[in-house]
């Protein structure tokens, strides 16, 4: 797509430029086309009304006419018709190529953007902002053109005739531009109340669905059921306010344009203009046309909201289009072996409070190099660095002494593979889900990698098999569902790999098979392991212990707990704590 | 779908609603009677019997002043009604939540209950005023001018009249390809949405696959789908649209091509029928503004079905009768669930397309008329 290479900002639209010649023109067609039937009812008019005085009738005359505001017709809905086909066409392709653009945009994203609140985000982004931009481009362009081009063909026209009755004609057009004006100002503070007000209702309601399960088991939901009541009451209040400070001028709006009001006006200027010596067949134009002038006016301001919250919905996208993809090196280097290197890190989330400092560590092939420490040391975060989560604040990270940083993001990722706490598998097969990133993989080799990451007989157990999709016919435990990742790992083969040691799985053999499942994924390779449960890390060839962002020991458990540290108390801790939840057979 | 509006309204709300379509059904009618008088009085002033104008003259400007003041009587009791059903809905929406089964809010619902107090509940309580009143005018005031044709000249009156069914079938036939359309394309933005949500929730692991080909393909096979289930929807509901348009335009053909026959026959008295010609080009704008309403229609069925469907949640039978005490609070968890399961899928995928552009997209190219 030639948009990836534009700023984020630019070429919003440019899927659809080409479509917005066609809609405009279309437009203005239809808007002029819209006066001929009207024109040609005059011309009928100035034909036949001598007759009435007992002259005969132009037969092919009126004929010709007649024609002529049957083609004008046509023309006018024809034109009008494609200009809405055209616009909703252009509205499906922009928004496909809006959706593919944010597809783009995230797998370009640095991966610590992607968090909890992803899910909600990206759901606004790729259902409502794209979809509030139809009103833009489906109605608002056609509606803002027929709103100019038509009352402006019809003006002129009445001007030609007869300019009294035209000026006349002119009023409502202009009162009820001045009394919109006029009802529309202040609009935006009370629009910013309103959204405040509704953001307050849907914090209420969403407090209240949130507290009702929990506090309804003890029967006492009226607190929160009386914050809710309190916030309607306002909230219909403030709204019921809004709608009497608007209704008036609003109603007073439409009553002056009303088509009924409207012709009697007219008609009260024309008969008194005909009584004064006008021609009786020169104020028809301005009935006729007359009655129309202010309904595409009174429409587009109808679409006012609409339009508010479709620019809204541009601002989120361009805002989110503007997020800074990951940084790639323009000269990337190729990685010389597959020692990972942690050389003087500091990171920062913020910029401003450091959360690691001075992390000096390596990690050899066939090796495990475990992390421990409290939550909120570092260790996870450290993890992370490895596969680029985040990029340091300070110092760096190498793989096979390159920066990785300076490693282009496919090579860096067949170096690191990872297996993270939260297990994400997609809604699709689970064959897919394993060779996720070997789509070639054979059926052996995926069947291998299960084997090993000992879910094959649990797949095999589903109706379909392998062919079971995630979600649909296969429901997964967390612990199977992390088998299933690990099985991915295998089959990926990198020769780095950082995981993240599960957390306490409810049924001690899910853990025993993970613990079993991981330690053939460790071997050979050079791994870097989270470790939550110290019994698991008591072989490793070399524990790191975080404490406040800093390595504060670091050594192998034998050598640890003879130091008598921070380790040797956690490991007491440990043991006094969990030993006797431990599942058989994994008791160190 | 008044009655269901109605069903969710309190007792005061309730009496306001009907003052209010009371009050707009009778502007409705003097609306289509002033638009009758037109044909004397232009007549008058075409042959040139002043005295007969100013009558005339007067009697439109009573029935203009009538109307100008039931349209002002109907839009101060629309301004309470709706105020009214409103504040009745969130009532009844907090009474409800009270009442449901626990196990109803075993997954979060604090979006869909969010967009309803906040969203749906507004855009129900402005639907009298903001398109149930151009439904009513839409079909009475035309129904009045074509009672009052047939006073004046039987033949274009029959003319217009046999146009009235074609009409409504065109109305119709534009609601139901939208409908049929707009379910499907509900279903396809929901696959797509969750699909590149699915996308950026796994994002870890598919930058682990190295920009996984598999991913890929099912992010782009359901943005396809949804870009393929839009273009149905437009390509149906456009077939419907244009061929209402078409009938629209056709019947204003006819009565031009009739006048001119008339006309040329010489069976009507010109002044007649230039003023009845005024009156049958204008006749057919309201018909036209209430078949662009389609789609609200649509949506306000959609949210009322929401509603219906909360509604229907608690109606399930609440085992108090059940010896042990502590069936209170009546659990049915997985009836309940699968009701709701079936409302979870339709709701959001229903507003992605339709919220923004309510009651407006089911537009005809028709009608801007001037």
């Amino acid at each position: 797509m030639p948009d990836d290479q534009r700023p984020a900002t630019e070429g919003f639209f440019a899927p659809v430029r080409g479509s917005l010649a066609a809609i405009i023109g279309l437009s203005v067609l239809s808007a002029v086309s819209s006066v001929v039937p009207f024109v040609a009812m005059v011309e009928l008019a100035r034909t036949l009304l001598p007759s009435s005085a007992g002259g005969a009738v132009d037969a092919g005359r009126v004929w010709a006419i007649a024609a002529v505001a049957a083609v004008g017709l046509m023309v006018y809905a024809g034109a009008g018709f494609a200009a809405a086909v055209v616009s909703h066409v252009a509205d499906a392709d922009l928004q496909v190529s809006l959706r593919r653009r944010i597809v783009r945009h995230l797998r370009r994203l640095p991966l610590g953007w992607f968090d909890a609140r992803t899910s909600g985000t990206v759901r606004k982004l790729v259902e409502n902002d794209v979809s509030a931009l139809h009103q833009l481009v489906g109605h608002t362009i056609q509606d803002v053109v027929t709103a100019v081009a038509a009352p402006l063909v019809s003006i002129v026209y009445l001007f030609v005739v007869q300019w009294q009755m035209a000026l006349a004609a002119l009023v409502p057009l202009i009162l009820t531009a001045v009394l919109y004006v006029v009802m529309m100002r202040g609009g935006d503070e009370k629009y910013l109340l309103y959204d405040q007000a509704v953001a307050r209702l849907s914090g209420a309601t969403v407090e209240f669905v949130h507290g009702i399960a929990v506090v309804k088991r003890f029967g006492q939901v009226g607190r929160s059921h009386r914050r809710y009541r309190d916030e309607t009451t306002g909230y219909v209040r403030f709204v019921d306010q809004w709608t009497r400070e608007t209704a008036v001028m609003f109603t007073i709006i439409e009553i002056v344009t009303s088509p009924v009001v409207v012709l009697v006006y007219l008609l009260s200027v024309g008969s008194w203009l005909v009584g004064t010596g006008a021609a009786p067949i020169d104020i028809l134009p301005a009935i006729l046309l007359g009655l129309g002038l202010t309904a595409p006016l009174m429409k587009l301001g109808a679409s006012a909201n609409l339009l508010r919250t479709a620019t809204k919905a541009q601002q989120s996208l361009a805002e989110f289009f503007r997020l800074p993809p990951i940084p790639e090196s323009d000269s990337p280097q190729r990685p010389a072996g597959h020692d990972v290197a942690v050389e003087n890190v500091g990171f920062s989330y913020d910029g401003e409070r450091r959360v690691l400092h001075e992390i000096t560590a390596s990690c050899a092939p066939g090796t495990v190099t475990a992390l421990v420490g409290a939550s909120g040391s570092g260790k996870s975060t450290l993890a992370k660095l490895v596969p680029r989560f985040y990029d340091v604040t300070a110092g760096r990270v190498a793989i096979g002494a390159a920066d990785v940083r300076d490693i282009a993001s496919e090579q860096l990722y067949r170096e690191v593979s990872f297996v993270f706490q939260d297990v994400h598998l997609l809604r699709t097969s689970l064959r897919d889900n394993i060779r996720l990133a070997r789509a070639d993989a054979s059926e052996a080799e995926v069947e291998d990698a299960a084997r090993a990451a000992q879910i094959h007989e649990r797949i095999l157990r589903f109706e379909r098999g392998y062919d079971a999709v995630v979600g649909e016919h296969a429901n997964l435990s967390g612990g199977e569902a992390q088998r299933v990742t690990i099985a991915r790992a295998l089959l990926a083969d990198a020769p780095i790999l950082v995981l993240d040691e599960a957390t306490a799985f409810a049924d001690p053999d899910s853990e025993a098979a993970i613990q079993e499942a991981l330690s053939v994924l460790t071997t050979d390779r050079a791994v870097l392991v989270i470790a939550h449960r110290l019994h698991t890390i008591v072989g490793v060839n070399q524990i790191l212990v975080l404490d406040g962002g800093r390595i504060v020991e670091r050594g192998t458990h034998a050598e640890l707990v003879a130091n008598g540290g921070t380790f040797a108390r956690m490991w007491a801790d440990y043991q006094e704590n969990h030993a006797r939840a431990l599942p058989r057979g994994v008791r160190a | 779908m008044i009655r269901r509006l109605l069903h969710y309204s309190s007792s005061r709300a309730r009496r306001l609603v009907i003052a209010e379509l009371a009050a707009i059904s009778v502007t409705a009618v003097l609306q289509g009677i002033a638009f009758l008088m037109l044909v004397p009085l232009l007549r008058a002033v075409f042959v040139g019997d002043m005295d007969s104008v100013r009558t005339w003259l007067v009697a439109i400007a009573v029935v203009g002043a009538a109307y100008a003041m039931g349209y002002w009587t109907a839009s101060q009791i629309g301004m309470k009604a709706s105020t009214a059903v409103l504040d009745s809905l969130l009532d009844r929406l907090g009474n409800r939540l009270v009442d449901l089964p626990i196990a109803w809010f075993g997954t979060d619902r604090s979006g869909l209950l969010t967009e309803m107090a906040t969203q749906d509940a507004m855009f129900v309580s402005t639907a009298p005023y903001s398109f149930l009143r151009l439904i009513i005018i839409g079909f009475l005031s035309p129904a009045t001018v074509l009672v009052g044709m047939y006073v004046v000249d039987w033949r274009l009156a029959l003319a217009m009249t046999v146009m009235v069914p074609l009409m409504v079938f065109g109305a119709r036939s534009v609601r139901k390809a939208i409908a049929r359309g707009e379910a499907d394309h509900s279903e396809a933005v929901a696959g797509a949405s969750n699909r590149v949500i699915e996308f950026a929730r796994t994002q870890p692991a598919l930058r682990a696959a190295g920009g996984s080909p598999i991913a890929e393909r099912l992010v782009e096979e359901a943005l396809q789908d949804q870009h393929r289930a839009y273009r149905k929807l437009l390509a149906g509901g456009g077939i419907g649209i244009g061929m209402f348009t078409g009938i629209v335009q056709l019947s204003l053909t006819v009565v031009v091509l009739l006048g001119a026959y008339l006309a040329v026959g010489g069976s009507i008295e010109p002044a007649t029928l230039v003023a009845l010609l005024v009156l049958g080009v204008r006749f057919n704008e309201p018909i036209v503004t209430a078949g662009d309403l389609g789609g609200g229609v649509a949506i306000a069925r959609n949210t009322l079905d929401r509603f219906d469907e909360l509604h229907a949640v608690t109606a399930l039978p609440e085992p108090d009768k059940l010896a042990k005490p502590q069936g209170r609070t009546g659990l049915s968890p997985r009836r309940s669930a699968g009701v709701r399961r079936n409302a979870g899928s339709t709701t959001g995928s229903a507003r992605g397309h339709w919220a923004c552009s309510a009651p407006r997209c089911g537009r005809s190219a028709g009608s801007g008329a001037p």
